[in-house]
């Protein structure tokens, strides 16, 4: 399994994953992480519990938002959906997150 | 649409429960979800719920973190901190009722006295606005080549400082003097101020009916019109809105009313404002027609103005009196000979020139700030006392879990609510600071009240006992050992904790010595006071005040009136005497140079009084030398003076001075008097010895003081004086003293002093007697297994509860020894105050060390009883 990044990274690139996700459907929490868990092919599977954490702290920054719904079977859930604040930040990340991997390639090449 | 971040963190606060179910029901959730994926792919119900824990990670910690990130998490343990405090608090009861106690009585007395500060220096006075903007105006001038003294103004002199003082936006003059005032039949003696145009002005006051004085006014011409104090115009006409226009005599001249003063306004003169409320000023009139009062009249050359002005906006009191200096040489121009402007001065109003207010107040608070520390070392011993009763119950929490922090926190949060709820207790106790005020006969010009200075100076006190005596135990307490007190009978660093305590004991008795000292000398200073002979026969004199010139009119009406008087009062069947004088016994007089001439005289400067030839039979002073009985042979005596026992001594040593003469006055207008006769000294000030005096001899009837000598006890002659003057003229105001009110009064001062020093010690003593029985009591509940141990070995009870005592008593004697060398500092540093006193008089030393070492042992009494009815049995079971 590839290695974990550190605790502040991985933050960060959650909060990315996560956003990224619900720009497809809104999603309750266990879906969210089955789907961050297939498209990362594996790499993000330790400690799912992070990720509640990670969506209150979106909700109050008002990039997320959230309802109790029926889920598909007919419990309840909570289901989250990004809002348009969300959808521009996660642009605007998006972003940074690209610029972040060109410097850090460039660095590497030339040393 | 998002929530948005509030909503949630009320949510968060208020709905708390449902929240934390919403959560559990959301991971709950999840995890039954990832079960289920695992029981789908085969796995047994156990096995998949624990795979689904394993892959979310700790749930608990989850929780938390998601707890932490809610935002409340700080404001939920602030708030079961409190609740936790509260509830500590309120089971040990005795110790946070007695801490309360201490600490609200310790700040009340701060917050009341400096609530009195308040209201002398500070707080804006009623009917005036801006009190920082209003200045005083002090002037010294140079007369006659003398030294500088301070002075009144003449109307010239503040003409001058009007029209060139520019830092002033209103530069206003008034002088006060007391008038009979007639507003329905009944005469009555009021103080009556006559003020420039732009008085009301300068002042800032707002009137509460009419119009202030206008310059119109203030012509000589213009008709007499006056604005009448609140007071005043509530009592005589009904606070009616009619008082316009209605008439007020003064000394018998009609006045028309045109304007009421604001409630509680009483002028711009400090020493007005700190009168008596009824001897302040009640009407206030224009300068023209202050000769109706009495006064010289503007025109004249006479020194009797005050003045004070408003500082033109932005300019400081510095730039004001910068500007004031300059102007000093114009007065000197426009003054007449022999008068010398020396110092023009502004002073904020309130404060009196050549005081400074802030040393005179901060000399004032160290007394009630040496109660409060007093109080804090009681807090200090009883929270100490209290560290070695709670090791147990810290043990537990630490066991269970808390953080040094989270115990530290909650032991601050236990200070900070016996601080508050003491502050509270101190600013409800400090709403009494009118009565503390009179108690020490200071007249204030305003109420104090919980005004803004007087919060804030309350918080920064509890700010500051909470640091100081919440951090210092909490911290102790925090870091102790927890399985060193759960282990029996542990009893660590106690031993450091009550060297610690007895130093705290010792340091408040100290204290309370130093003020129960400075108690005792002036307690002492006032006994002594009424044994000083004062040169009269106090026991048999009473001096009337009767003087009809003050009520205007004739002169010569009035020397006929007071011939009356004396004849009819000579009739009296208690009075064996009557004689008159200018001046009231212990009063201040003025004084004047003298040269004695023929060989061997000296010179110096001597007080002189007006007397007539009966007055020394009727004072009671003794005639001595000199061609004696019969005021017969020195009414023949001309212009003659009478001199004292010292000035004779002084003028012509070893010499009679009988027949001799001497030059008054000053160099430029001498007058040569011949000697007479010679009597006894008279006292004028208690604090010091006998002037030099001289008795001048003047006609009975020019003197406004009438000296009646009694044949029983004065008092009962007052009735009758009274009585025979009202039916002689009704219209004339009538003052009588005895002699015994006369030093009474004089003795005013060191009795209040004695009285509000006796308070603080009295306070400051039961604070220390307090401290003594918390220590005495913890030193009992910890050693009461050894006690048992004693008296099961056969001492006798009576041998422990004398162990506990002497105990206390020798702390006290260390205290009393420590606060020997703080009394006499205090006492040399008061000893001009002291009357026939040293400053180490041992009388008030063997008092108040007395009074000390009884209030120990009766501190210790109760723990003593208790240490000596200890069961052994009990004390041995218990651990």
């Amino acid at each position: 399994m590839a290695p974990v990044p550190s605790s502040d990274v991985l933050r960060g690139t959650l909060d990315l994953l996560v956003l990224k996700t619900l720009t497809l459907a809104p999603m309750h929490g266990w879906g969210i992480s089955q789907r961050i868990q297939q498209i990362s092919e594996g790499t993000f599977d330790v400690n799912q519990g992070s990720l509640y954490p990670a969506l209150q702290r979106l909700e109050q920054r008002g990039w997320i938002e959230s309802e109790w719904r029926a889920s598909e079977n007919n419990r309840r859930a909570r289901y989250y959906r990004i809002t348009p604040a969300g959808r521009e930040a996660l642009g605007q990340e998006v972003e940074n997150w690209r610029r972040y991997v060109d410097a850090v390639g460039l660095v590497l090449r030339t040393s | 649409m998002a929530i948005p971040r509030v909503t949630l963190f009320l949510r968060a606060l208020f709905r708390r429960s449902r929240v934390e179910r919403e959560m559990d029901e959301e991971l709950r959730f999840h995890l039954e979800m990832e079960a289920a994926r695992h029981r789908a792919a085969g796995m047994g119900p156990a096995e998949a719920m624990r795979r689904a824990r394993l892959a979310f990670g700790g749930l608990e910690q989850v929780r938390e973190e998601m707890r932490d990130g809610r935002g409340t998490r700080w404001l939920h343990d602030l708030a079961w901190d409190l609740g936790y405090s509260l509830r500590s608090l309120w089971r040990r009861i005795g110790f946070t009722g007695t801490a309360v106690a201490c600490l609200g009585i310790a700040i009340g007395l701060n917050a009341g006295v400096f609530g009195i500060l308040d209201a002398l220096l500070w707080r804006d006075l009623p009917g005036m606005e801006g009190r920082s903007r209003i200045v005083s105006l002090y002037l010294s001038t140079r007369d006659e080549g003398g030294p500088p003294l301070p002075t009144a103004f003449t109307p010239g002199e503040y003409e001058v400082v009007r029209r060139h003082a520019r830092a002033f936006s209103d530069v206003a003059t008034f002088g006060g003097t007391m008038a009979t005032v007639t507003t329905g039949t009944q005469p009555r003696p009021m103080r009556v101020v006559a003020t420039s145009d732009n008085y009301f002005r300068a002042l800032g006051t707002r009137l509460a009916l009419g119009r202030p004085l206008a310059p119109a006014d203030d012509a000589p011409a213009a008709g007499p019109v006056a604005v009448i104090g609140h007071a005043l115009w509530m009592e005589r006409f009904g606070g009616r809105a009619d008082a316009l226009g209605r008439a007020v005599w003064i000394n018998r001249q009609p006045f028309t009313v045109v304007g009421v003063a604001p409630p509680g306004f009483h002028g711009a003169s400090p020493a007005e404002a700190t009168l008596p409320p009824s001897e302040r000023p009640q009407l206030w009139v224009p300068l023209a027609h202050a000769a109706a009062l009495g006064f010289p009249g503007r025109a004249a050359d006479e020194p009797y103005l005050q003045l004070a002005g408003r500082l033109a906006p932005g300019i400081s009191r510095r730039a004001a009196n910068d500007e004031a200096a300059r102007i000093v040489p114009r007065l000197r121009a426009a003054e007449r000979p022999g008068r010398q402007a020396v110092t023009l001065r502004a002073m904020p109003l309130g404060e009196r020139s050549g005081e400074s207010s802030l040393l005179n107040a901060l000399v004032v608070m160290s007394v009630p700030l040496i109660v409060l520390v007093i109080a804090c070392g009681n807090l200090g011993v009883l929270l100490l006392a209290q560290s070695a009763a709670r090791r147990q119950e810290l043990a537990v929490r630490t066991a269970v879990g808390a953080t040094h922090g989270r115990i530290l926190r909650q032991f601050i949060a236990e200070s900070v609510l016996v601080a508050v709820l003491a502050g509270v207790l101190g600013l409800v106790l400090s709403l009494w600071a009118v009565d503390l005020a009179r108690v020490f006969a200071i007249d204030l010009p305003v109420r104090p009240g919980l005004s803004a200075p007087v919060l804030l100076f309350t918080l920064a006190l509890v700010a500051a006992t909470t640091l100081v005596f919440g951090l210092v135990p909490a911290h102790r307490l925090a870091r102790a050992e927890p399985f060193a007190a759960l282990r029996a009978g542990g009893s660590g660093d106690t031993l450091r904790g009550s060297r610690l305590q007895s130093a705290l004991v010792v340091g408040q008795i100290t204290l309370s010595s130093a003020l129960l000292l400075t108690c005792a000398l002036f307690i002492r200073s006032t006994g002594k006071g009424r044994e000083v002979a004062l040169g009269f026969d106090r026991g048999h004199l009473l001096v009337v005040s009767f003087d009809p010139a003050a009520a205007g009119g004739d002169s010569s009406a009035a020397r006929a009136l007071r011939r009356t008087a004396l004849e009819r009062l000579r009739a009296l069947s208690g009075v064996a005497a009557a004689g008159t004088a200018d001046f009231r016994p212990l009063a201040s007089l003025p004084e004047e140079r003298f040269a004695a001439a023929g060989a061997g005289g000296r010179s110096g400067t001597v007080k002189v009084v007006g007397v007539d030839t009966a007055f020394f039979r009727a004072a009671g002073v003794p005639l001595r030398a000199g061609r004696r009985r019969g005021d017969a042979e020195l009414a023949d005596a001309g212009a003659g003076v009478v001199v004292g026992e010292r000035l004779a001594a002084a003028a012509w040593p070893g010499a009679s001075p009988m027949g001799r003469t001497l030059r008054l006055g000053p160099d430029g207008a001498p007058r040569t008097v011949t000697v007479a006769g010679a009597a006894g000294d008279l006292v004028t000030d208690l604090e010091t010895e006998p002037p030099a005096l001289l008795y001048r001899l003047e006609p009975a009837e020019a003197m406004p003081f009438i000296y009646l000598r009694t044949r029983g006890a004065p008092g009962a002659l007052e009735v009758p004086v009274r009585r025979t003057l009202a039916a002689l003229a009704p219209d004339v105001p009538v003052e009588a003293w005895t002699g015994e009110a006369l030093l009474r009064g004089a003795l005013g001062p060191w009795q209040r002093m004695a009285f509000g020093t006796g308070i603080f010690g009295a306070i400051a003593l039961v604070l220390a007697g307090a401290g003594i029985y918390a220590v005495m009591s913890y030193l009992v509940t910890r050693r009461t297994r050894e006690i048992g141990v004693r008296i099961a070995l056969g001492a006798q009870r009576g041998a422990i509860a004398r162990m506990v005592v002497g105990r206390a008593l020798r702390l006290t004697a260390l205290g009393i020894a420590c606060g020997v060398p703080v009394g006499i500092a205090i006492a040399v540093l008061l000893r001009h105050l002291l009357l026939g006193l040293g400053p180490l008089d041992p009388v008030a030393f063997a008092a108040s060390s007395a009074v000390l070492l009884a209030a120990g042992a009766a501190a210790a009494l109760g723990p003593a009883t208790r240490a000596a009815s200890v069961d052994p049995m009990e004390a041995l079971r218990a651990e």
